[in-house]
């Protein structure tokens, strides 16, 4: 094992959200989103988290980047402590690791030029990148994401679900960050786009030295971007390995039933003897 | 028995840049009790062709040809009479659950909607019945009562509500589009066997338009491969999956996550298909995939191949179709 710190160490990481107050005196109900979660990830290395909606993986996500604010428990990014941190180191601290959405529609101001949504974590990062340097950095993502230095001239709304999906990753790369942390991010996309956006994700992972943190509900998607897999359910990992061994052998039953919850080509059909649909 | 019957649909629809084409000669039939799924990506008219039959397209848009449906050319129909068919002997499931329910009724009201108004049933008996209904599609009182409302329930939840919706009058034909792309793989198994199991005891016909591959192989009988506004193969599940003559059937599959190989090493890099989907306001005159596809030649650009049929239900529009087995 490495004797340098890892680029993510998640420490008992325990996550509540309050629920709305049910009676006047009462106290206000909890849900336990993250329960004692525990990873790391070294420099380089990709961890896909896989689970249910409402298994807590999204939480997780967010509470990573200091977006949320846990119960217990350590997330250290290069490290230091998140939580720890005053607002400045914070901001510093955030150059590092970057965030990619689902919804290539929602995640853009789409009353901004692409140049500008771009820019948009340099310029709250990296004060004092200005100008020409600006303009450099604007054309050297947009060109590392397979686009045109001149999209960033054009509004979003010019652009396929792809192609968007495809600024949000720009977007993320501006700061050259060690970690990319990505929630679920082909799940809106066609599927000859999505291979595309998950080559695209591993191109970028062997040219930069990248690290994933990828959230997916799909297991057939995480083998092709990651090689270890951490399982979650209501809110705790039940399950962590190499991907290839996760997918060959399944040791919690919670993983078993999520595998065999996707649709094979070649595996069990449902339905009678085929009818013709020739006119 | 032939249930419904499309011949040569065409829709176009006017723009600011001039009349685009969204589906371009659509031909198809789906027997009684019989599924057929839909497979293509966003913008291939799947959905399209699905509005089309509801009577549902956008007002800017023109249909020619006919849909035929239990003998009558829905295109022919007004608006009255296709309100007595839609919903009653047609009904629908969409991709959106949150956006398909009112967010603002109860959900028993809302499965009893379609008893009052197509089959004029009484509050009581409309109520009653709901209350089956949603007990049938896995929500049963008193855990999930009719007065709930669809924020309060699962995406899951919210679709199952929507299917009892849809089986309410027992229609003939029940379409599903993009049902479980909004669910995670779970719910999705869930959802897809109640849709299996509530059309096959009702003896309902089932068209399911989907963007995954392994969903119709999973689910359906026959199916029609679109592109750009065509079909471009058809046939019997089994047979169209051993041979997939299309090469943009087989582009599909290359692409698809869930149709590779359980051994292939992580870190494998996906087919991706080159190139982008034509403009639907200038379709070139030849076979449409041509731009994109490796073994186009000359012969395909003048004029659309014809659709071939390989083996007896076995259709593709293809000049030079694949003829060695699949690589699944």
């Amino acid at each position: 094992m490495t004797v340098t710190a890892p680029l993510l160490r998640v420490e008992d990481l325990t996550l509540d959200y309050t629920l709305p107050r049910r009676r006047l005196f009462e106290a206000a109900p909890r849900f336990r989103a993250l329960n004692a979660v525990s990873l790391q990830l070294a420099k380089g290395e990709s961890l896909a988290v896989v689970g249910e909606s409402g298994s807590g993986k999204s939480s997780l996500a967010r509470a990573v980047l200091a977006l949320e604010r846990p119960t217990a428990g350590r997330v250290e990014l290069l490290g230091r402590d998140v939580y720890a941190l005053a607002l400045g180191p914070l901001r510093a601290l955030r150059r590092h690791a970057q965030m990619v959405f689902q919804d290539p529609y929602g995640s853009l101001d789409p009353r901004r030029k692409v140049g500008w949504i771009v820019a948009e974590p340099l310029d709250a990062l990296e004060q004092g990148v200005a100008g020409d340097e600006r303009r450099a950095r604007i054309a050297e993502v947009l060109e590392s994401v397979g686009l045109k230095a001149r999209d960033a001239e054009k509004f979003p709304h010019e652009f396929s679900g792809g192609q968007r999906q495809r600024i949000a990753i720009a977007r993320a790369l501006i700061t050259h960050p060690d970690l990319i942390v990505a929630d679920e991010p082909v799940s809106a996309l066609d599927v000859s786009v999505q291979a595309q956006v998950l080559n695209l994700f591993m191109d970028l992972r062997e040219r930069l030295g990248l690290s994933y943190l990828f959230i997916s509900h799909d297991l057939a998607v995480v083998r092709h971007v990651a090689e270890r897999v951490a399982v979650m359910c209501q809110g705790e990992i039940v399950e962590e390995g190499m991907v290839e061994e996760v997918f060959r052998r399944p040791q919690h039953p919670y993983t078993r039933k999520l595998l065999a919850a996707v649709p094979r080509i070649g595996g069990a059909r449902r339905g009678e003897p085929a009818a013709t649909a020739a006119p | 028995m032939t249930l419904l019957s499309l011949q040569d649909l065409r829709v176009t629809i006017d723009t600011p840049d001039g009349p685009a084409t969204l589906l371009d000669g659509v031909s198809f039939e789906l027997a009684a009790g019989q599924s057929l799924g839909v497979v293509g990506e966003s913008g291939c008219g799947k959905s399209m062709t699905a509005l089309a039959v509801m009577g549902l397209l956008p007002a800017a848009a023109r249909a020619q040809g006919q849909i035929l449906f239990e003998g009558r050319d829905l295109l022919a129909l007004d608006e009255d009479a296709l309100c007595r068919v839609r919903g009653r002997r047609i009904a629908m499931v969409f991709q959106e659950p949150m956006t398909a329910l009112n967010p603002v009724k109860t959900i028993g009201d809302q499965v009893a909607e379609g008893l009052r108004w197509h089959l004029g049933l009484g509050r009581g008996a409309a109520e009653a019945r709901a209350l089956t209904l949603l007990q049938r599609v896995g929500l049963p009182a008193p855990r999930f009562s009719p007065q709930l409302y669809p924020h309060q329930l699962s995406g899951g939840q919210r679709q199952r509500v929507v299917i009892a919706m849809a089986l309410a009058c027992e229609p003939a034909l029940l379409i599903a589009d993009e049902p479980t792309t909004a669910l995670d793989v779970t719910s999705q198994a869930e959802i897809l066997d109640l849709i299996a199991e509530v059309t096959a005891e009702l003896g309902m016909a089932l068209m399911l338009i989907t963007h995954d591959l392994a969903v119709v192989w999973q689910n359906t009988a026959a199916m029609l491969v679109m592109y750009a506004g065509c079909v471009v193969e058809r046939g019997a599940t089994a047979e169209v999956f051993a041979r997939m003559a299309h090469p943009y059937t087989r582009g599909l599959l290359a692409a698809s996550p869930h149709g590779l190989d359980a051994d292939l090493p992580s870190g494998h890099r996906l087919a991706t298909i080159p190139g982008q989907v034509p403009d639907p306001h200038q379709r070139p005159p030849g076979c449409i995939f041509a731009g994109r596809c490796r073994r186009a030649a000359d012969a395909c650009l003048p004029r659309p191949p014809a659709e071939r049929t390989l083996v007896p239900g076995h259709g593709v529009a293809c000049l030079f179709p694949h003829d060695d087995e699949a690589p699944a």
